[in-house]
């Protein structure tokens, strides 16, 4: 007994010495700096080497809040597309929960003369960290009155629905690309319309991402 | 036409405040003072805190917050950072953009884009901002110097969908409700 006391004794103050270092490190691991992440654009076209993109908007990694938008876009004969605007916002500080959201829409869409329409379309990519750590969601993205190939949308559409078209390449719908380890960071990259092109081309309609990492 | 623009934009304020439903006939046009009428949330002075947030609201209550069905414009969208000035104060900065696609909203829909110059918080914890901005009606009318206020903005729950919840108000316009699509997100200052 009195060994166990002796021993206990011994070890205190090592116990207190490692107590206290950790400690001291506690406030550095505890300041492990969040970062975030958004960016936003309404149009994007790449054929035969060049993009064309409508104006983007990009969070910085600390935080704020940037607009990026067109009244117009258009690549003739690949894209027409009115009313384009991405907003992103987000924050970080120490000792508070990061957030990142980034909100792009698109009306009035054509892409290749009539082979896919909409009225709208809306992408939400929303980054977070909740009770179960770092998340990231893409709800609240849909389409108004979509049309692929002849075939109309009626209901909502399931993320990452491939279409093929014939002739001419296909069509990615509410494509979804998450990232991260759920943990200590997540992201998600939205694109609404992702069409891949046979001769390699591509494009991209509604475009919407949000991040936060440590 | 002005006071034609001022007693619609007040009578359709207070219709929205009163009912909790959009004004159709207003205009999202030019007000020099803001619509009276009762408030859902009472600001309480200056906040302790500041707000970011964005994502997409389709019901006009706060009863429900479904995506509308794929062949309506009925929603609205919206990003924002909006906070006090210092610690002790009802000055705010920040911006918003908030965009409504409904074909039935004055203009047949328009894209806003305001200026914070006011914030405080409310009794129930939420933020309370108002401002001036820029109207881009769908029809091509565009305003300049419109008032807006968003009456709340409440960050609830992680993730916002169904939880968080905001109102805006502009001349003759009025949404509100839990979001159906993003985040409200309550910092420190």
């Amino acid at each position: 007994m009195n060994s166990i006391r002796l021993h206990v004794r011994r070890a205190l103050p090592a116990l207190a010495v490692t107590l206290l270092s950790g400690l001291t490190l506690l406030p550095e691991a505890a300041q492990a700096q969040w970062s975030v992440g958004g960016s936003g654009y309404g149009s994007s076209v790449s054929v035969l080497g060049t993009t064309t993109q409508s104006p983007v908007a990009s969070l910085p990694s600390d935080g704020g809040y940037a607009v990026g938008e067109a009244r117009t876009f258009g690549v003739p004969s690949t894209v027409a597309a009115e009313w384009l605007t991405a907003v992103t916002t987000g924050s970080v500080s120490p000792g508070d929960s990061p957030s990142s959201q980034t909100v792009s829409e698109v009306e009035n869409v054509n892409i290749l003369d009539g082979l896919v329409t909409a009225d709208a379309v809306t992408a939400v990519a929303s980054s977070y960290v909740g009770s179960a750590g770092a998340a990231s969601n893409a709800t609240g993205s849909g389409f108004v009155n979509l049309v692929v190939n002849g075939v109309a949308y009626t209901t909502e559409v399931a993320p990452n629905t491939r279409v093929d078209i014939p002739l001419v390449g296909s069509v990615v719908l509410n494509e979804q690309i998450p990232s991260g380890d759920g943990t200590s960071s997540s992201g998600i990259q939205v694109n609404m319309i992702h069409v891949r092109l046979l001769n390699g081309g591509e494009i991209v309609l509604g475009s919407a991402s949000s991040s936060v990492a440590r | 036409m002005r006071s034609w623009k001022t007693s619609t934009l007040v009578a359709c304020a207070l219709a929205v405040t009163a009912t909790a439903m959009a004004c159709r006939d207003g205009v999202v046009g030019p007000a020099s003072s803001s619509p009276g009428g009762p408030r859902l949330h009472v600001g309480t002075g200056p906040a302790g805190f500041r707000l970011t947030g964005g994502g997409r609201v389709d019901e006009r209550d706060h009863t429900g917050y479904a995506k509308h069905t794929p062949e309506s414009r009925d929603f609205a969208t919206f990003g924002f950072q909006a906070r006090p000035t210092g610690p002790n104060t009802t000055e705010g900065s920040g911006n918003i953009t908030w965009v409504e696609h409904d074909p039935g909203a004055p203009g047949g829909g328009f894209t806003f884009h305001g200026r914070v110059t006011r914030f405080e918080g409310t009794d129930t914890g939420c933020g309370k901002f108002s401002g001036t901005g820029d109207a881009r009606r769908r029809d091509g009318m565009t305003f300049d110097d419109v008032w807006f206020e968003v009456e709340h903005a409440c960050d609830v729950d992680e993730p916002g969908v169904g939880a968080d919840h905001i109102m805006i108000m502009l001349p003759g316009y009025s949404r509100h409700g839990l979001l159906s699509g993003g985040n409200i997100q309550r910092h420190k200052l």
